[in-house]
């Protein structure tokens, strides 16, 4: 897949998170700062970008509440993510790393630096905040020597990014970051199932888009995203569908958002809920 | 009216004033029926279309021209789909053409309120630049019916979502004011939003309240009950995607009958129709989505694609 639309996928993601924000969903001060227009989306993709957010946060908080003494946040991908403004001056022994393409990191340092309270946040952080600007499929590249302090425990995430690579790549960007933190976990969201009937007009969506999953062709389910974690060597994998966390969420929290919108497509949502998977491992 | 519907077959933009005629005709009909329509067999119960329309082409290979055949649409003509202007328009101009060989009642997109964010304003504004269109067929939502009884005593009851609480026999739906935008909440509001659940515990609860923000959700208990009160046999009703096109429940006694093949351009499901014989035997009839592929290739790329997490 070219660099070009892989980019866009964290437009489009920016977007969703935008219009999840709008409808009250959940709250980023910061989010405003890097997209400020977005059509809105149906209340299902609201749902589901709700569910995601809320799933990923729930393992950095569970991964950090564990390590905090020191640890750090490698997240690939990262695109306009706001995660690290909001992390870095709460937890002062935590280390994040940001890595993306080049023109996405430019764009999110321009950012930065148009804005006083990110400026304040970042030189507050004395160092812990990194931005690294590369084409991750050439992570092994000596031309990307980038400076890794991951002799601590490690959280590695993956909100649909490895899944555009190739299976080999993904794997070679998550053993280079084993090999580098001896203790690491791993939090990956990304779709699942694309041979069912739903799943097969998804890719066929996706390839109009120009999108194509290699590695979840490979990891097609659940079962097989659990062993693929296990083979490196985690001792805890857990895996569930989207569907699954929205079903789990507070009784609460599940009847906050259902007064948020209408939600008519329920069905649908359930669907495509079941189609992205949240694999924590550690 | 046959030249309307000719034009619709082959794509073509109908006028906003040959839309004000249609709906105009329209709505001379539909306000002169009950809230129920009796419906004499055999007839071909259809769900939702969701401006489908080329599949809804396929609905009429698959059951029979119209007005060869009879045909009952359970509402929800409009929404999500690239074509509900033209989908509404052939539904319409068949009924005003062929009165008693079409008979449509309302579902819960027929409303100004869903209408107006799913899908249909946006596409009435896409296609004619102002909102007249949209809310001409507006006025006619509101004087679709809200239910039909097929075969009489003995017979099937049709309703776009299910039942509600507060109605226990078919004289009170009778008695509604339908004339109205959809309420929020109440018996109307009800037949064309709630839902039945499969092996819900209804060992001291029949009704609970839906996840989708308005109606219920209801079990096996407040079926039965119906049937026994209203000399009824089966529910025929749609609202839900079903993956399989149909999907019968509590021992036959309601279906789920849903119209539109791979909803959305997104969900790959199968679609069907439910045709009830003279003897009250009916016999599903599936399809497949036309082409989508091509669907989007004809004219559509300015239609986003479906939505998904990136």
């Amino acid at each position: 897949m070219s660099k070009h639309l892989i980019r866009q996928t964290d437009d489009d993601a920016a977007g969703s998170r935008l219009s999840c924000l709008k409808k009250k969903y959940y709250e980023d001060k910061f989010l405003n700062l890097f997209i400020q227009r977005a059509r809105p989306r149906l209340p299902l993709i609201n749902i589901g970008t709700y569910c995601r957010i809320k799933a990923v946060n729930e393992c950095i908080q569970d991964f950090i509440s564990k390590n905090r003494e020191a640890c750090a946040i490698v997240s690939l991908g990262a695109g306009s993510d706001t995660t690290p403004f909001h992390l870095l001056p709460t937890h002062v022994n935590l280390d994040y790393y940001e890595i993306d393409f080049e023109e996405s990191v430019a764009a999110k340092q321009k950012v930065i630096d148009s804005n006083e309270e990110l400026t304040r946040i970042v030189s507050e952080s004395n160092g812990r905040y990194h931005l690294y600007g590369m084409d991750l499929r050439k992570i092994n590249d000596e031309r990307y020597n980038y400076h890794y302090d991951l002799n601590k425990p490690t959280l590695l995430i993956s909100e649909c990014c490895l899944c555009y690579l190739k299976p080999q790549e993904a794997d070679e960007i998550l053993q280079f970051f084993i090999n580098k933190a001896p203790k690491t976990s791993v939090v990956v969201y990304e779709p699942l199932y694309l041979d069912d009937s739903f799943g097969r007009v998804m890719s066929e969506n996706f390839a109009m888009r120009g999108i194509s999953m290699p590695t979840v062709e490979a990891y097609p389910d659940l079962v097989s995203q659990v062993k693929r974690f296990e083979h490196y060597g985690f001792n805890k994998v857990i895996a569930k569908s989207l569907f699954t966390y929205y079903n789990e969420l507070d009784k609460d929290d599940k009847e906050r958002i259902s007064r948020l919108e209408f939600l008519d497509e329920l069905e649908e949502m359930i669907l495509l809920l079941s189609h992205y998977g949240i694999i924590y491992a550690y | 009216m046959d030249s309307v519907i000719e034009r619709l077959h082959q794509g073509e933009h109908i006028p906003e004033r040959v839309v004000a005629q249609i709906c105009s005709l329209a709505e001379e009909l539909l306000v002169e029926e009950s809230n129920i329509q009796l419906i004499p067999t055999p007839v071909t119960v259809c769900g939702d279309i969701h401006g489908q329309l080329h599949d809804l082409f396929t609905l009429f290979e698959t059951g029979g021209a119209c007005p060869d055949e009879r045909y009952l649409f359970l509402g929800d003509f409009v929404d999500r789909g690239f074509f509900s202007v033209e989908t509404f328009l052939l539904l319409l101009s068949l009924k005003v053409r062929y009165p008693d060989r079409v008979y449509l009642i309302r579902g819960n997109h027929e409303s100004r309120q869903i209408s107006a964010s799913y899908g249909f304003y946006d596409e009435c504004l896409r296609k004619y630049g102002n909102a007249s269109v949209w809310r001409m067929c507006c006025e006619v939502f509101d004087h679709l019916s809200l239910g039909a009884l097929i075969g009489g005593p003995g017979g099937v009851f049709c309703v776009h979502g299910g039942l509600s609480p507060e109605i226990r026999t078919m004289d009170e739906i009778r008695k509604i004011d339908r004339k109205q935008e959809v309420p929020h909440e109440g018996p109307m509001c009800d037949l064309l939003w709630s839902d039945p659940e499969d092996g819900y515990a209804f060992d001291s609860v029949d009704w609970s309240l839906s996840s989708r923000g308005a109606g219920f959700i209801f079990g096996e208990a407040p079926v039965k009950e119906f049937h026994q009160r209203n000399n009824t046999t089966l529910i025929a009703r749609a609202h839900q995607l079903v993956v399989q096109g149909y999907h019968e429940m509590f021992d036959g006694q309601l279906v789920t009958v849903w119209s539109a093949p791979n909803y959305c351009y997104r969900c790959g499901n199968d679609a069907a129709v439910l045709t009830i014989d003279d003897d009250m035997n009916r016999e599903y009839k599936v399809f497949e989505a036309s082409d989508h592929t091509k669907m989007h290739a004809t004219g559509q790329g300015r239609a986003p694609l479906p939505q998904y997490f990136l």
